[in-house]
């Protein structure tokens, strides 16, 4: 493992971002992500989500956080990737936890199961990898 | 293939329909401006107390992780959704850098009854070329 203090298998867990109606109306302002379901309440109600709700990239971001502070920004900058499919939606108040679970590494890549979890409800699914190679080569 | 109906559940029609998306369809890079209010206004919503700006500020991939550029080329209709997300960086852009991002319609289909619209971005930095992220974004499409 790249990181001397991961092994396979690992589960690492953290608090995701705090879920406001202000922190859904600048996410969508900053990204353009904001489509009334995320910032308008009365519309949102009457939706079938009955509430506003959460931007999916707002509930990955901090992962680009955790991976930077466990591997550093440059080997995140340079070879970091994630994808992710949205499950269900999570509203204003949720607790959310972000989960790393410390896959095998091939090579110098590292891999990683994530999820975004609100109580027993699966919010997010995804993978990551990352590197650590020197810019010059391997 | 039968083609599912309309979902107007998020509003009325509006925006530009599945059928009139084409795939293949690019757009000429987009200037994708990012100010140190920008970085620290991001950061809050993550929670994040902002560091100090500096143009050794990196800009969180996330951050460029975004559909306006894509929004300036087409009205979305209400009740586009995301449906998955898939990033791969390449190098770090820097506060103040002038970035790009490049969109191609990659792709459209149904699926469990459901219409998925493939959006691929590609951020550069303009000044040298370089090659910052690629960003791909499935979008449930109501209709």
């Amino acid at each position: 493992m790249l990181n001397p203090d991961l092994a396979p298998g690992q589960r690492l867990t953290r608090p995701g971002p705090p879920l406001t109606l202000q922190a859904f109306t600048d996410f969508g302002d900053l990204l353009g992500t904001d489509a009334p379901v995320h910032n308008d309440p009365a519309y949102a109600a009457k939706t079938q989500f009955g509430s506003v709700i959460a931007q999916g990239p707002l509930l990955l971001a901090s992962f680009e956080t955790w991976f930077c502070e466990l591997f550093g920004e440059d080997a995140w900058s340079r070879t970091g990737i994630l994808t992710a499919k949205f499950l269900n939606p999570a509203r204003i108040g949720d607790a959310v936890t972000l989960e790393i679970i410390v896959g095998e590494t091939f090579g110098d890549r590292a891999t990683f199961e994530l999820r975004v979890v609100h109580q027993d409800r699966v919010l997010a699914l995804g993978t990551a990898a990352i590197s650590l190679v020197s810019p010059g080569g391997a | 293939m039968r083609m599912p109906e309309p979902d107007r559940r998020m509003g009325g029609w509006t925006g530009v329909g599945y059928d009139d998306i084409a795939v293949g369809q690019a757009f000429p890079p987009q200037p994708l401006p990012i100010t140190a209010d920008d970085v620290a206004r991001f950061d809050r919503c993550l929670g994040k107390a902002p560091p100090p700006p500096s143009s050794a500020t990196r800009v969180p991939s996330f951050l460029l992780n975004e559909l306006r550029a894509m929004k300036n080329q087409m009205r979305f209709p209400p009740g586009v959704l995301h449906a998955q997300e898939e990033i791969e960086m390449f190098s770090a852009a820097w506060l103040g850098e002038p970035l790009t991002t490049s969109i191609t319609i990659a792709n459209k289909y149904i699926r469990n009854d459901k219409r998925f619209i493939v959006i691929d971005q590609h951020v550069r930095c303009a000044s040298d070329q370089r090659s910052i992220m690629k960003i791909r974004h499935i979008l449930y499409w109501p209709c």
